[in-house]
């Protein structure tokens, strides 16, 4: 059963826009790609983002997460790719490690996020670290899968699941 | 989802519970997205209220029926995901975490919500080392007794399994990084 708002990547950009919590509104974008809204994959990412009413530093980073989120999702799960995510204005000028990193002298944490950024990400100039997509759906696939191949043993099953997990995700 | 809706569909749900001829309590503990904004005044909104089986046994077997059954009726009736009441987070990391008794914190008829201290949501949060997770430990973090990543570290160790610890050990040290500076940096 389909909710009644279908959350779209460029819906999550408006609602990012709007002043929504960022990881809330592509929390709601990232429920509708592995889940309900899961069959119509390129309808959730092709429409292009749209312009902010304010261009701000906030919106730009996060125009840029957004794109680079659709290659990378597009990329993983076999899906077509938009053209719209090519546009230079989805690279940042300077490195954007994200909001959640306050001291950016700490050579430790950049460092980290350097290394585990995925290229989709790191290309636009965002260093976010890896497991940014990480879910609940798709391990519960993976669990069930496990056991259709036969395993029984629940280590043998925990680990199937997470092999697949760190093979799309990031350890 | 806003914070009073969550409310409304517990509230829904205990009464469909009830319908069903289902008394004995069923107890549920509230973690995620729905903890975040009902018992940490996060602002924000979600799309699911993530929740952890707090018992088992044969009357819960029962209840868990009746839970599904009802949860669906509910999301046909509100136009709500399937999943909105969602079990998933608990299938997938049962093997490393221990499970808080928690607090009393609504009683809808026999469906009785749990809330675990904020320290343990914290422990969730550091085990899942998402972005979105570090920001809900930021606003966590000053509503518990943490201050330290020596306190940060007392707190995972009780609520995460040993084996757990040794095997996200990377994950669990790159989020304290994030919060409370690199080890190599020293406390803040």
């Amino acid at each position: 059963m389909m909710p009644k708002t279908i959350h779209t990547m460029a819906r999550a950009y408006q609602d990012i826009c709007a002043g929504e919590d960022p990881w809330t509104a592509l929390g709601n974008f990232a429920n509708a790609w592995y889940d309900y809204a899961r069959d119509e994959r390129f309808a959730l990412v092709g429409e292009p983002l749209g312009k902010p009413g304010r261009d701000t530093e906030h919106t730009r980073h996060w125009a840029a997460f957004c794109a680079a989120s659709v290659e990378f999702l597009c990329d993983r799960y076999e899906v077509p790719c938009p053209a719209w995510v090519r546009d230079p204005f989805y690279i940042l000028s300077t490195p954007w490690y994200g909001d959640i990193i306050v001291n950016l002298d700490d050579v430790v944490v950049l460092e980290h996020r350097r290394k585990t950024t995925p290229a989709p990400f790191a290309r636009r100039n965002v260093f976010c670290g890896d497991r940014l997509y990480q879910n609940k759906y798709e391990l519960h696939e993976w669990l069930q899968e496990a056991r259709s191949k036969g395993l029984s043993d629940p280590r043998d099953i925990w680990r199937y699941a997470r092999q697949r997990e760190a093979f799309l995700h990031g350890a | 989802m806003q914070a009073q809706e969550i409310e409304h569909y517990l509230a829904e749900l205990g009464a469909a519970l009830q319908d069903q001829g289902i008394n004995k309590p069923v107890r549920l503990l509230l973690i995620g997205g729905a903890y975040m904004m009902l018992l940490a005044n996060a602002p924000r909104t979600t799309d699911d209220v993530d929740i952890f089986w707090i018992e088992e046994g044969e009357d819960f077997q029962k209840a868990r029926q009746g839970l599904r059954d009802a949860a669906q009726t509910i999301a046909g009736r509100y136009a709500l995901p399937p999943n909105w009441l969602n079990y998933l987070t608990q299938m997938f990391i049962y093997d490393k975490i221990t499970m808080p008794r928690g607090k009393l914190w609504r009683r809808y008829g026999p469906l009785h919500v749990y809330a675990p201290p904020k320290e343990y949501v914290f422990a969730l949060k550091i085990l899942a080392g998402r972005d979105k997770d570090i920001a809900d430990c930021r606003i966590l973090l000053p509503q518990t007794r943490i201050r330290t990543r020596k306190q940060a570290q007392r707190a995972l160790d009780r609520y995460l399994l040993p084996g757990a610890l040794q095997e996200e050990v990377a994950t669990i040290q790159s989020a304290l990084d994030v919060l409370f500076r690199s080890e190599s940096e020293g406390e803040p």
